[in-house]
């Protein structure tokens, strides 16, 4: 036998083994619900039925049950992505691979939403009287790493649309910056670099730079006892652009040296806490909901700070870092997600007498969230 | 054999027309389902749901199922203030629907929504899916960021047409409100 004739037959009996295996082992494998690396439900074996299988679905859903189900797919995405970064891909499912173990997501030019959404908010906060209404945008990492980007990766500009929003927004709203503080402290490390979150720090910082404008004295770093609840943290970038090599974050939480004390109510009273930290998620995935236990419809804050000043926050999960600050000065502090709260919020204001309302979204979300609308009701 | 073929063409044109008037019938008998047996079957059903799912209080009450908002999209603007919202959101006309119901979840991080559309005419069933479709978007934007479970309702969203009606499904087992829908014609 020639030599060239082994070699075939070596390399047909890998690839007969390589396809065979894997569908002898597939069966053979337990199928997985829940994938806590793609933060996602993967696809079930699909219920056969002659009216799903005519009507094609069967076929579709099968195709995914298999994709999603493949043996050890972890390992045969996270190669690819390494593969290609190797050859000089620069972005995987549109995150960016920055330097230094950041990634970035792209900001994307936004359309008619941002307008209405300012708009949305004019008309909310002409409606309110006797309440303050401030506005705070946060940037993004990407934002405030340009050096950081690989070569030629775009981009637009969120300071452009933070000016433009400021110029439409109703000058009886505040507008909080929390761009320039941002931008002086960016060497130190103020968002994760695998998750599309700011860091506890990054929060801080714009608390303190807010401080004045809200009419309460900030309290300084010193005040508080910085832990590192987490090292192992890979967000939601890192979900997305499945790369091996980046290593992980880490998570600090201010405990303040200071006596003050919290009720945390969740939903109208269903889950109560009396932490501004659900340690549970440091177990899990989804680390960032540590920060007042993930997302709800409605939390209410009441702290031991008797001073009668009611706050609401009309937020995304930005604001999740940065409330525990500002639990520190107010008695009761009101969170709503419109994502997930719809109710009319001018009477609820009346209602809770609340005296100060504080719209804290990062850029991103807030051009493109179709649930400010709500606040039209 | 021209006689004959004037008989045949004659018969075969007969039986069309015939088959035409019986599919006519059959039409007709779709619209005749009504929107409230619909609705109150579908509302039924969510209950049934509920309760296997462990909840123990009486979970329909007085029409409306405890803690989702039931928004009738053809009342007075007024009478309350979900159904402005609603209209803009979907960029839905008022005037183009007969009846319309939306259940959604009220508060808690739960993306179920449900909405039956009953249109004034047959043609305006095509904007109105377009509406329906646009709302979709909207919820694949608030759901697609971080709560996997929530946007795997989305994902296998339905929206179906039967005639004048239509149907839009964001729930945890689609396919069983779908067949309530579908059985109601």
């Amino acid at each position: 036998m020639s030599f060239m004739k082994v070699m075939n037959r070596i390399l047909i009996g890998l690839f007969a083994v390589f396809i065979g295996g894997i569908s002898i082992l597939h069966p053979l494998t337990k199928d997985i619900y829940f994938s806590e690396s793609e933060n996602r439900v993967l696809a079930q074996m699909p219920k056969f039925t002659w009216k799903q299988l005519a009507s094609g679905n069967f076929t579709k859903e099968f195709e995914s049950y298999v994709s999603d189900q493949f043996i050890k797919k972890g390992f045969w995405t996270g190669t690819k992505s390494v593969v290609e970064k190797a050859v000089g891909k620069r972005e995987n499912n549109g995150v960016y691979f920055g330097k230094d173990g950041y990634l970035f997501e792209r900001f994307e030019k936004p359309g008619e939403q941002l307008n209405s959404n300012v708009d949305y908010m004019n008309r909310f906060s002409g409606k309110i009287k006797g309440a303050n209404t401030f506005l705070m945008l946060v940037p993004t990492s990407i934002e405030m790493y340009p050096e950081k980007l690989p070569r030629f990766a775009y981009t637009e500009s969120e300071k452009y649309w933070m000016d433009v929003i400021q110029q439409l927004l109703n000058p009886s709203t505040t507008w909080l910056n929390a761009y320039n503080p941002l931008w002086e402290a960016k060497d130190e490390p103020i968002y994760f670099r695998t998750d599309h979150h700011w860091t506890t720090h990054g929060a801080f910082i714009a608390y303190q730079n807010a401080a004045n404008a809200m009419g309460f004295q900030a309290f300084m770093k010193e005040d508080f006892t910085i832990e590192t609840v987490s090292k192992n943290f890979f967000g939601t970038y890192d979900a997305k652009a499945n790369d091996f090599t980046v290593k992980a974050d880490k998570i600090e939480m201010y405990v303040p040296k200071f006596d003050v004390s919290y009720r945390v109510e969740f939903n109208d009273d269903t889950q109560v806490m009396d932490s501004l930290y659900a340690h549970d998620f440091l177990q899990k995935r989804d680390q960032y909901s540590f920060f007042l236990n993930g997302n709800h419809g409605k939390v209410v804050i009441n702290s031991s700070v008797k001073n009668g000043r009611k706050l609401l926050v009309v937020k995304d999960s930005y604001a999740h870092a940065l409330v525990p600050f500002l639990a520190n000065h107010y008695e009761e502090i009101h969170m709503i997600d419109l994502r997930y709260y719809h109710e009319k919020l001018d009477n609820y204001i009346e209602k809770e007498t609340i005296s100060d309302v504080l719209f804290l979204y990062n850029i991103a979300t807030f051009s493109e969230d179709p649930n400010l609308i709500w606040l039209n009701q | 054999m021209r006689k004959i073929s004037i008989v045949l063409v004659t018969v075969v044109l007969m039986i069309m027309v015939g088959c035409t008037k019986q599919s006519d019938s059959g039409n007709n008998e779709t619209t005749n389902a009504s929107f409230d047996s619909i609705v109150n079957a579908i509302k039924e059903q969510m209950a049934k749901d509920l309760k296997e799912a462990g909840i123990e209080e009486e979970v329909l009450v007085d029409g409306n199922i405890m803690n989702y908002f039931h928004t009738n999209l053809t009342a007075s603007e007024e009478s309350d203030p979900a159904i402005p919202v609603w209209l803009e959101k979907m960029q839905l006309q008022q005037e183009d629907i007969a009846n319309g119901t939306v259940i959604a979840a009220m508060m808690s991080v739960n993306a179920d929504e449900i909405i039956v559309l009953d249109a004034k005419e047959e043609s305006k069933v095509d904007s109105l899916k377009a509406s329906l479709e646009k709302e979709l978007q909207a919820q694949e934007q608030t759901w697609s960021q971080y709560l996997p479970d929530q946007y795997e309702k989305v994902k296998q969203n339905v929206i179906k047409t039967k005639g004048k009606y239509l149907i839009y499904i964001t729930y945890s087992n689609p396919e069983q409100i779908e067949k309530v829908f579908d059985d109601q014609f």
